[in-house]
């Protein structure tokens, strides 16, 4: 019966794609995934459809070997995605999970890094109800980072959290929390910021032992190990294999798709601001319909004063997301010319049917921000691109 | 800032008002005829659409503000534009300039545009390029692109590039991913220094090495160069850029000879450097196409 059952299902499946035409081809995703020694050379990566999946480890896609150790070769259907990577070292499990993830495939290939890393397990002990712990690079406590907690609705572990907490100098931290699941990421940033995207050699650190379980009355005590982003250098033992041999010099290191988004806070949310820098505003549709969960990034000029193409492949750290009116609201750490852009996709060339927008407040689509003020009520048109 | 100045002058037939753009975003359908200046940067909103006349002649005025040797004027198209002209009124964009150059001005971009643009029959002169269209789509037809830096550049976008001349440029088509869906059909690529310049655009790769790739492209088959007359381009019909090392396929086209040996002397790709891409000629076409370059209108 069940046999017949799947049968029909597989039939009607197979009506429906030729009715509507539409065959999805699978995207290639390819990279490989270090540890500190070097490739991993039984690596597997993993894409999950969703946070559930993530954590229960189903519904996964799982990876196949590439064409060398440590390398691996993925199909998906385009979509968003948790990717994750594992593998042994000397026996040891290592774990990575990539820092934007949830990911967007779309029908380019991809050609994805992962550094992966290794998590003590949990240790439960009775005391007051909450998660402490320590973080660490390669050994070394990680003083002066931040590490936040989230709720496993928020999906996305970007930003402040529920809470954010600074280590303190010896990479220690502890959140009184109720009972429930949570996720834990600690942060180092090299530049003095505690928000924005990650930069190159910054530190992301997300333990394999995500989602922490928090019980009454016991403290759920875990050990964090980071890596960098961008730095494959820093990262490998100085006996590690490079793979890339003599070729390593001049070669390119990774480039803005490997970018960890933290969305800054509404500000909406907190109250007036005074003496803070500023742009806010709306993201609208050609009809005038607010556009919710749109990115809005400002690249600042530095100098460029004419408007170029290429600043948009430039990283910022100032980027909002649209609220459910199209509001946004970016902080700026000072004043100056700045670029606007509205779109779906951060890290990525724009694509078919993506909405984008410039801002169109003038043929540069630039705006200036005075040190101390806010540019309010500044409006982005978007529509979907390239029909 | 539309500043409409009037000549009048002694005989003229016409009253015909000259239109001087300078910076600024046009946000409503806008038509323009006669004789149009631009200067600075025009910006075709995303709600707009801008339609030009058959005849209209649009002049570009060489600004420099950067000393990058490269004039500032440009239309940028956001919404969408309509040019289009005829065989016996084309639309002409050149330079104002009364000794005109290459680089005079920058160019028409097609900037992640959210409707479907047509250029017809316009002569293109004087512009670093031509066209440009980036995340846009734009059906381009019976154009001649003369004496720019680049007849016309394209990265991702959705084109059909039919009929046009590319002749007298630095280089006639320049772009830099291999991706489409992009057809280059009947056209008539000659006498530039480059006909055709396949360049990487790295923008995909987010990498630590370049993985070592090898074979066919994982985009074969959206971008198609076929029944083209590509010949007497004095450095090459064919470059691959440097890292360019996917292959090419041409089939189909004229070369100005079908000696194999011949047409391979004008291409610069696997055979002078083994790091490169091979252009892949055959089967090569066994006259030159009747049809390519620019057509009456039907």
């Amino acid at each position: 019966m069940f046999l017949r059952f799947c049968r029909v299902i597989f039939f009607a499946c197979f009506l429906i794609s030729l009715c509507t035409g539409q065959a999805l081809a699978d995207t290639l995703i390819e990279g490989i995934v270090f540890s500190t020694k070097g490739p991993i050379a039984d690596a597997v990566v993993h894409a999950y459809p969703d946070v559930e999946s993530l954590f229960n480890k189903k519904n996964g896609i799982s990876s196949s070997p590439g064409e060398k150790p440590g390398q691996f070769k993925l199909s998906l259907p385009p979509g968003n995605y948790y990717l994750v990577a594992e593998g042994t070292v000397d026996d040891i499990a290592m774990f990575s999970y990539h820092g934007i993830n949830p990911i967007n495939i779309t029908d380019q290939p991809h050609w994805m890094p992962f550094f992966a890393v290794d998590t003590p397990p949990v240790r439960f002990e009775p005391g007051t109800t909450g998660i402490s712990g320590t973080v660490n690079y390669k050994g070394t406590a990680l003083a002066g980072g931040t590490v936040s907690v989230y709720p496993l609705s928020d999906k996305q572990f970007r930003g402040m959290g529920l809470f954010t907490n600074s280590l303190d100098e010896d990479g220690r931290f502890y959140f009184d929390l109720e009972p429930g699941l949570y996720v834990v990421v600690a942060r180092q940033r090299q530049q003095d910021s505690a928000m924005g995207p990650l930069g190159p050699k910054d530190l992301f650190c997300y333990p394999a032992t995500n989602p922490i379980p928090v019980e009454e009355d016991v403290i759920s005590d875990i050990h964090i190990n980071c890596y960098p982003r961008n730095d494959l250098e820093g990262f490998l033992d100085k006996d590690a294999i490079d793979p890339r041999g003599r070729k390593q010099e001049g070669r390119r290191t990774a480039s803005l798709q490997d970018t960890e988004i933290n969305l800054v806070p509404d500000p909406g949310l907190q109250g007036p601001r005074t003496g803070v820098t500023g742009i806010s505003g709306r993201v609208l549709d050609l009809e005038g319909n607010p556009q919710t969960g749109l990115y809005v990034a400002a690249y600042p000029a530095n100098g460029n004063l004419l408007f170029q193409m290429h600043i948009l492949r430039l990283m910022t750290k100032f980027i909002a997301k649209t609220d459910d009116n199209g509001r946004f609201s970016i902080m700026l750490d000072g004043g100056g010319m700045y670029y606007l852009v509205a779109r779906e996709i951060l890290g990525q060339a724009p694509d078919s049917l993506e909405r984008y927008g410039l801002f169109e407040g003038n043929a540069n689509h630039s705006i200036e921000v005075a040190p101390g003020e806010q540019e309010e009520a500044v409006t982005i048109f978007v529509d979907r691109i390239m029909p | 800032m539309l500043i409409v100045l009037v000549f009048s002058s002694c005989g003229a037939k016409q009253f015909n008002p000259e239109q001087v753009y300078a910076d600024q975003v046009i946000k409503s359908d806008t038509v323009w005829s006669g004789r149009i200046t631009v200067r600075g940067v025009v910006v075709v909103g995303r709600s707009a659409t801008l339609t030009i006349k058959p005849g209209t002649t649009v002049l570009f005025e060489k600004i420099d503000s950067n000393d990058d040797g490269i004039g500032d004027s440009e239309i940028r198209v956001l919404g969408r534009l309509l040019a289009k002209g005829t065989q016996a009124d084309p639309i002409l964009f050149q330079s104002a300039a009364a000794d005109p150059h290459r680089k005079d001005w920058s160019y028409i971009l097609f900037f992640t545009s959210g409707q479907v643009s047509v250029v017809e029959h316009c002569v293109i002169k004087h512009g670093f390029s031509g066209l440009q269209a980036h995340f846009s789509t734009v059906n381009i037809a019976n154009v001649t692109f003369q004496d720019n830096h680049e007849g016309l550049r394209f990265g991702r976008a959705k084109l059909s590039i039919k009929n046009n001349r590319f002749v007298a440029n630095d280089i006639g088509i320049r772009f830099t991913r291999m991706e489409g869906p992009v057809s280059i059909f009947f056209n008539e690529i000659r006498k530039n220094r480059i006909g055709v310049f396949l360049v990487p655009s790295g923008q995909n790769t987010q990498d630590f090495f370049e993985p070592d790739r090898s074979g066919k492209p994982w985009n074969t088959g959206r971008l198609l160069i076929k029944y083209n007359n590509i010949s007497d381009n004095s450095w090459y019909n064919v470059s691959l850029g440097e890292k360019q090392f996917w292959d090419l396929d041409m089939p189909e086209n004229w070369w100005g000879t079908s000696d194999l040996t011949k047409i391979r002397q004008t291409l610069f790709d696997k055979r002078r450097d083994a790091a490169l891409g091979s252009v892949i000629l055959e089967p090569v076409a066994p006259h030159a196409v009747a049809e390519a370059g620019p057509q009456p209108e039907n």
